[in-house]
């Protein structure tokens, strides 16, 4: 059974006289101990599916609007609160892009530690200091101790994100949300926190849903890949699979546009035009405005999700697309 | 060869890090910019690349007279800048542009598409109310908007047409220099290749020279014919971008290119990553600034801060042990599959036979 399943999840928010869907009908799954990559441009609503998941949606502008977000079998759109955050930093833990934001800049590191293992673990405060200072050492804080005392101002970047990622995992959690984790960090950084979450994963066996724009961190990280645009997943497909076979004309035309350091082109593919905002979206492929084999269907239909090989769905009226040009 | 369009000769900058009383002797500083040769040649795109607090941001603004260096020279087709009052400089500015990263913020709000391309052409005095309208539906059909758009605000464009309003401008007094300061790093992929494959049509168009900052690798290769890789205040290495992918010399470099994601999933997993991170720029080590993080270090890299030596044609690196370290080994990756480049011919295709717009 999926460790994670969110199934035709749609969310919208607040917007002038009228709700904006941000999420259409959005569906995929997790299986426990593996990595799903949430790939897409700024505001595809990947991140919106993350906070989501985690019932952390900005209240009261947006909400669900329908759909399930199935965890360990239990759904938690239909879950109250109490036992929401009963689950955060136990069974599921997030961290974010800029863990300056993210971390109470009033508490120490050890202290912000303490908090959340005692928050759901009957431990002894000298109990959770020990076990505090053990996930300093495992996540590679060097010298724990001293960083237990500081303040999440005096710590570099690297090492902020390396105590978000203590206080995520700190609980052995099912599942790990990383919404842009490395984006905000410097490539040799990148590597370190990349590596580090990747090898705490094969130790923990806890999944990820990793959210990202870069697809070189989704080659880098991920088992299996959803492509999100508009609101939609696109395409899903295990990590080769988009990367040697993609099928949507989105997907095909991201993968052209990204400069390779292992060759130069003399242009890259582009995508005319940009995304559409949510006050813009049709009844049909979102992507059609900007797709040169768009026809009249494209505009006025939704095209669903079609498996073209075992788990590689898209959603494209036209896919296979070289079926046009024969 | 020629003389250089722009050169640096001995750069520094320095920032005082703590305010201190005024009668402080020790007062501490951040050595941004830290003894850095550098040439621009003309007609050249030559790539600075390197992590945040290399000082790469602030050597585009001293090459600029953005800033005034403390010590060192800018040299504008052999005459310095450095000491140039404000006034001597103005005449000056014409031929040096910048683009910032953030088009939102380097552009002001309240000012229309048509103001803003407009502008240095009515700092700089050049042509009359009619020339400058003329002028400015050009520039905007030079980077690919539409001339209507001149009536439009910074707020009701796209992001990727707001950097092209901010190349327009930059383009309006017909610079010799144009300097991208992470250009692209603020933009979505899509809409990043955009602005890429149009800087290299201007440079080809107007014979421009370019000088981008960036800290991404890959934008390195695809817009740069040469690359400057910098690290706490120095240049460590420069070479031609091909040589420099290909065959890395510097450890830096070697462990830079080791670190960037590559779009290729059968790549996963096969590169070395650096250690630790950037020292204190206040505090830098002794000797060679990398050995810290070095896997190669000695102990003679501690005593000696080593210079910028050739080593091969047209490449310079600073490093004691350039001579015997091993053969370069860059992570190699997959070319894009043949069934994307298939289907990305057959996009273009499609795309050529309906009308093209941006």
């Amino acid at each position: 059974m999926p460790l994670l399943e969110v199934e035709e999840l749609s969310v919208a928010f607040a917007g002038e006289g009228r709700d904006l869907p941000v999420l259409d009908r959005v569906s995929f799954a997790l299986e426990p101990g593996c990595t799903l990559g949430l790939v897409g441009e700024s505001g595809c609503g990947k991140s919106v599916t993350a906070l989501a998941v985690m019932g952390l949606l900005p209240r009261p502008q947006a909400r669900v609007t329908g759909g399930a977000v199935r965890f360990e079998g239990r759904d938690l759109v239909q879950a109250s609160e109490a036992e929401r955050r009963a689950l955060r930093g136990a069974r599921m833990a997030m961290i974010f892009q800029e863990p300056m934001t993210s971390l109470n800049p009033a508490f120490t590191v050890g202290e912000l530690l303490v908090e959340v293992i005692r928050q759901h673990r009957p431990l002894s405060r000298a109990a959770a200091h020990e076990l505090a200072l053990e996930i300093l050492a495992r996540v590679r804080i060097p010298e724990p101790a001293r960083r237990f005392r500081q303040y999440p101002h005096e710590l570099s970047g690297g090492m902020r994100q390396r105590v978000m990622i203590a206080l995520a995992l700190v609980n052995r959690p099912a599942l790990l949300i990383a919404d842009e984790p490395t984006t905000a960090l410097d490539v040799t950084i990148q590597a370190q926190i990349l590596e580090l979450i990747r090898t705490l994963q094969a130790e923990t066996g806890t999944a990820v849903l990793l959210i990202t724009h870069d697809l070189g961190v989704i080659a880098e990280t991920a088992q299996e890949v959803a492509v999100m645009y508009a609101g939609r997943i696109v395409e899903e497909a295990p990590v080769e699979a988009l990367f040697a076979d993609p099928q949507h004309p989105y997907t095909i035309g991201l993968l052209g546009a990204i400069p390779r350091i292992g060759r130069r082109v003399e242009r890259l593919a582009v995508i005319p035009g940009s995304v559409p905002p949510p006050s813009a979206w049709g009844p049909g492929c979102r992507f059609a405005d900007r797709c040169p084999l768009a026809v009249a269907r494209c505009r006025q239909e939704r095209p669903g999700l079609r498996e073209f090989a075992p788990g590689h769905r898209v959603a494209c009226h036209r896919a296979p697309i070289e079926r046009l040009a024969a | 060869m020629s003389e250089p369009l722009l050169a640096a000769r001995g750069l520094v900058r320095r920032y005082p890090v703590d305010k201190g009383f005024w009668l402080s002797r020790g007062r501490r500083f951040v050595r941004a910019v830290d003894g850095v040769d550098l040439e621009v040649r003309r007609g050249e795109t030559l790539a600075v690349v390197g992590e945040s607090g290399c000082g790469k941001s602030t050597l585009a603004r001293l090459l600029l007279r953005l800033e005034r260096p403390d010590a060192g020279a800018v040299l504008l087709e052999g005459r310095d800048l450095a000491p140039l009052s404000e006034r001597a400089l103005r005449p000056l500015r014409r031929r040096l542009q910048i683009v910032f990263q953030d088009p939102y913020a380097s552009l002001n709000p309240r000012l229309s598409v048509g103001a803003l391309v407009g502008e240095p052409l009515l700092v700089h005095g050049l042509g009359d109310a009619a020339f400058r309208r003329r002028r400015v539906a050009e520039l905007l059909e030079l980077v690919g908007l539409r001339p209507a758009l001149a009536g439009r605000f910074p707020h009701e464009l796209s992001g990727g047409q707001r950097q092209r309003v901010a190349i327009a401008r930059a383009l309006a007094t017909g610079p010799d220099l144009l300097v991208g300061d992470e250009p692209v790093s603020a933009l979505d992929v899509s809409v990043q290749a955009q602005v890429l494959n149009l800087l290299a049509e201007l440079k080809a168009r107007l014979g421009l020279t370019l000088l981008i900052i960036t800290h991404d690798l890959a934008v390195v290769r695809q817009v740069a014919e040469r690359v400057a890789v910098m690290y706490l205040g120095r240049v460590v290495e420069t070479a031609p971008t091909d040589q420099l992918l290909a065959a890395p010399r510097h450890p830096y470099t070697r462990a830079l290119l080791a670190a960037v994601p590559r779009p290729d999933p059968a790549a996963r997993g096969r590169r070395r990553i650096l250690e630790g991170e950037l020292p204190s720029p206040v505090d830098p080590p002794s000797g060679c600034r990398f050995r810290t993080r070095c896997p190669f270090a000695v102990a003679a890299c501690a005593r000696l801060d080593p210079p910028l030596e050739p080593a091969g044609p047209g490449r310079f690196v600073a490093c004691l042990r350039t001579a015997e370290l091993p053969a370069p080994d860059p992570p190699s990756e997959a070319p894009p599959s043949a069934a994307l480049q298939r289907r990305l011919a057959l996009l273009e295709a499609a795309r050529d036979s309906t009308a093209a717009e941006c």
